[in-house]
C-alpha cells in the first residue's frame, strides 16, 4: 500500500471511530416523550398536507394550461403535432390525477423515508430535536429500512399510541424496523 | 404552515418588535374600509344593475363586451381605485387601502399586522411603509396589465401585494440570520424554535404563488385571488429592500438596527482597514469590534464567524482572556451550524499552545466535541491535535465519571486509529 493510500485508510479509520462514537451518544440519549413525537407527528401531517394542496392546485393551474395547449401554441412559430396535442388535450383530468396522486405517494413514503436516511428524522422531528436512529447501532437508518418504516407507518397508524404504554416509547412501526426516536438536542 | 408562526427575528429581548407600528396601518387600512364602505355598496349595486341589463337586452355575444366596458366605465369604485383603462397614481397607491369585503379585509388585516411588526424591528416605519406602498402599487399595477379579465374597467384592490412586498423586505435583511417560530403545542423551548430563515421563511407560500399566477395568464382563472400582484409586489420589495440596505451601506454581516447604529456611528471601516499600525493594535480594534457587536446581538452568527477568523488567523496576539471573552459567544448551536470556524479556532489555539477556556469545555456537549473532532480530523494541521483536544474536553469533564469513561474508550479507540507521529501529543 503506498504512502497516500496507507493515509487514506487512516483517515478513513478515524472517521469511523468518530462516527461510532456519535452513534453510541445518540443511542444512549433519551428516547423521545411520546406528546413530542405526537406533536411531531402532527405538524409533519400539516406540512404533507399543504403540500398535497399545493399540488392539487399545481395540478389545477397544469390541467389550465393542458386544455389551453392550442392556444399557447398558435403563438408558436414551430408545427404542432397535432395528434400529441389532441391526444393531450382530451386526456387533460386523467393526466393531472394520475400526477397529483403519484407526487403525493412520492412525497408521503420517498421523500419523507430519504428525509429520515439523509438527515435523521423528518422535518418536524428534526426542528423538536428528535432523530430516528438504528436502536442496536444508533445510526441513521438505512435507505431501504426508512423507505420500509414509512411503509409501515401507514399501514400501522392506529397503533402509534403504543408509545405511551411502552417503557421504550416505541410504536409498531419502530418495532417492525428496529428503530427508535431519539431526543438529542438539550442532551449532555 | 400554519402550526409555525414567524414571531421576529432571533434577536435578544430588547431588539425585539414592536406592535405600534403594526396596530397603526390595521387601524388605517379599517378606517378606510369604514370610509370606502358605501362607495363598495354602490358599486356592487351597480354592477348588479349592469348584469341585468345585459342579460335583459339579450344583446349579442359579440358587442357583450363593448357594451360591458361601456356600462362598467362609470362603477363608482373606479373613483378610487385603479383598472386597466381607467388608472392613475393616486388610485393605484388608494388601492393598496382598498379591501372589496370584510374576509378581504380580515386575512390582509393578519398580513399587515405580521409584516409591519416584523419589518419595523429593522428598517424605519416610514422605510416599511414606503415599501409597502411602491411594491404594493407596483403589484396592482402589473397585475392589471397582466391579468386576463373580461373587463378593462374591473378594479384592482388590497394590501396583499403590499405584505408580499413586506415579505420580501425581511428575506432581504435576514435571509443569512435564524426567525423565531412558534409552534403551537408544547416543546422544551415553551412552544418556540428558531429556524434559519433561508430555509422556511415564506418558501412554500412564495413557490405556491407562483405556481397558481402561472394560470392567471389564461382566461379561465382558477380562483378570484390576485396572485400576479403577490408575485409582483414579493419581488418588488426584494429589489427595493436591496435598494434600500444599499443606500444605508448596511453590512451583510450586520442583523439588527441597533448593531448598524452602533457600526455606522462608532465604529468605521477605517479602523479595521490596513491603515492603523501596528498590526496588534489593528486586531485589537477588530476584536473589540466584533465583541461590542455581540454584545448588542449575541445571536449573530456571522458577527461570531469573523470573530473566529480574526481568532484563527492571528491567535498568537490574543491573551487567555480574551480568547476565554470570545468563547462565551460559541454556544452549542452555532457550533452545530459552523462547525469548520470553531474547528479552525481551536486547531490555531493548540498550534500555537495556548488552551481552550475550561469553561467552554464544560459547557460543550458531546455532539459537539464529536463534530468539531470530525473537523479536525480532516484538517491535515488539525488532525495533530485531535486527540489532545478529546483529552481536554475529558479533563473538563471528569465530574461526570459516566461520560469519562466513554471518552476513555474514544481516546484508546482513537490511539489505534492515528498513525504513531500524529499520537506524540496524548503522551505529554
Amino acid at each position: 500500500m503506498s504512502e497516500r493510500q496507507q493515509k487514506k485508510a487512516g483517515d478513513d479509520r478515524v472517521h469511523e471511530v468518530l462516527s461510532e462514537a456519535e452513534n453510541f451518544h445518540l443511542r444512549d440519549c433519551p428516547a423521545a416523550d411520546p406528546f413530542q413525537r405526537a406533536g411531531s407527528m402532527l405538524l409533519d401531517f400539516i406540512l404533507a398536507f399543504l403540500l398535497g394542496s399545493g399540488v392539487d392546485h399545481a395540478g389545477n393551474a397544469f390541467y389550465t394550461h393542458l386544455i389551453n395547449l392550442p392556444l399557447t401554441l398558435s403563438f408558436s412559430k414551430s408545427l404542432p403535432d397535432t395528434k400529441l396535442v389532441s391526444f393531450l388535450v382530451e386526456n387533460a383530468g386523467t393526466i393531472t390525477r394520475v400526477a397529483a396522486i403519484g407526487s403525493k405517494i412520492s412525497f408521503l413514503i420517498f421523500a419523507f423515508g430519504w428525509l429520515v436516511n439523509r438527515f435523521g428524522g423528518s422535518p418536524a422531528q428534526l426542528l423538536v430535536g428528535l432523530k430516528v436512529v438504528d436502536e442496536k447501532s444508533g445510526k441513521t437508518l438505512e435507505i431501504n429500512q426508512a423507505l420500509f418504516r414509512q411503509l409501515s407507518l401507514v399501514v400501522t397508524f392506529p397503533l402509534s399510541p403504543l408509545a405511551f404504554f411502552r417503557k421504550d416509547r416505541r410504536t409498531a412501526h419502530d418495532l417492525l424496523t428496529e428503530s427508535s426516536v431519539r431526543k438529542v438536542h438539550g442532551v449532555r | 404552515m400554519i402550526l409555525m408562526v414567524p414571531i421576529s427575528p432571533e434577536v435578544p429581548v430588547s431588539h425585539k418588535p414592536k406592535w405600534w407600528p403594526s396596530v397603526l396601518m390595521v387601524l388605517t387600512i379599517q378606517l378606510a374600509f369604514v370610509a370606502t364602505y358605501p362607495t363598495l355598496q354602490a358599486d356592487n349595486r351597480y354592477v348588479e344593475s349592469v348584469q341585468f341589463v345585459l342579460e335583459k337586452n339579450m344583446v349579442a355575444e359579440s358587442e357583450v363586451q363593448e357594451q360591458a366596458n361601456a356600462l362598467l366605465s362609470k362603477r363608482p369604485l373606479l373613483k378610487i381605485s385603479p383598472s386597466r383603462a381607467d388608472w392613475d397614481i393616486e388610485r393605484l397607491i388608494y388601492g393598496n387601502f382598498v379591501h372589496g369585503t370584510i374576509t378581504h379585509l380580515a386575512l390582509n388585516t393578519i398580513g399587515i399586522l405580521a409584516g409591519f411588526r416584523i419589518c419595523t424591528s429593522f428598517i424605519p416605519f416610514l422605510c416599511a411603509l414606503s415599501i409597502f406602498l411602491l411594491g404594493g402599487s407596483f403589484g396592482l399595477f402589473a397585475s392589471m396589465f397582466l391579468t386576463k379579465q373580461f373587463s378593462t374597467y374591473i378594479p384592482h384592490v388590497g394590501a396583499s401585494a403590499g405584505i408580499f412586498a413586506l415579505m420580501g423586505t425581511y428575506y432581504v435583511y435576514n435571509f443569512r440570520y435564524r426567525t423565531t417560530y412558534f409552534f403551537w403545542f408544547p416543546s422544551r423551548k415553551a412552544g418556540l424554535t428558531s429556524l434559519r430563515t433561508s430555509w422556511f421563511f415564506f418558501v412554500d407560500v412564495f413557490l405556491l404563488e407562483l405556481i397558481l399566477s402561472t394560470a392567471q395568464f389564461f382566461p379561465e382563472r382558477l380562483d378570484s385571488v390576485d396572485h400576479i400582484a403577490h408575485v409582483v409586489g414579493f419581488v418588488s420589495g426584494l429589489g427595493l429592500a436591496f435598494m434600500l440596505r444599499s443606500a444605508q451601506r448596511w453590512p451583510g454581516f450586520l442583523q439588527t438596527r441597533a448593531e448598524f447604529l452602533y457600526w455606522r456611528f462608532f465604529i468605521t471601516p477605517k479602523t479595521l482597514g490596513q491603515q492603523v499600525k501596528p498590526e496588534a493594535d489593528r486586531l485589537e480594534l477588530m476584536y473589540q469590534a466584533w465583541i461590542d457587536l455581540l454584545q448588542i446581538n449575541r445571536y449573530n452568527d456571522q458577527l461570531k464567524i469573523r470573530l473566529c477568523r480574526t481568532l484563527s488567523s492571528h491567535i498568537k496576539y490574543f491573551s487567555a482572556d480574551k480568547i476565554e471573552n470570545a468563547f462565551r459567544y460559541f454556544g452549542p448551536t452555532f457550533v452545530r451550524i459552523h462547525t469548520h470556524e470553531l474547528g479552525s479556532v481551536v486547531s490555531a489555539l493548540f498550534a500555537n499552545h495556548k488552551k481552550i477556556p475550561q469553561r467552554w469545555l464544560q459547557r460543550c456537549p458531546y455532539d459537539n466535541l464529536i463534530q468539531v473532532a470530525k473537523v479536525l480530523s480532516k484538517d491535515p494541521h488539525g488532525k495533530e491535535y485531535l486527540l489532545e483536544f478529546v483529552n481536554e474536553y475529558k479533563k473538563a469533564q471528569a465530574h461526570r465519571p459516566e461520560l469519562s469513561k466513554k471518552l476513555t474508550v474514544l481516546i484508546d479507540r482513537l490511539v489505534e486509529a492515528l498513525p504513531a507521529h500524529d499520537n506524540k501529543q496524548i503522551s505529554k
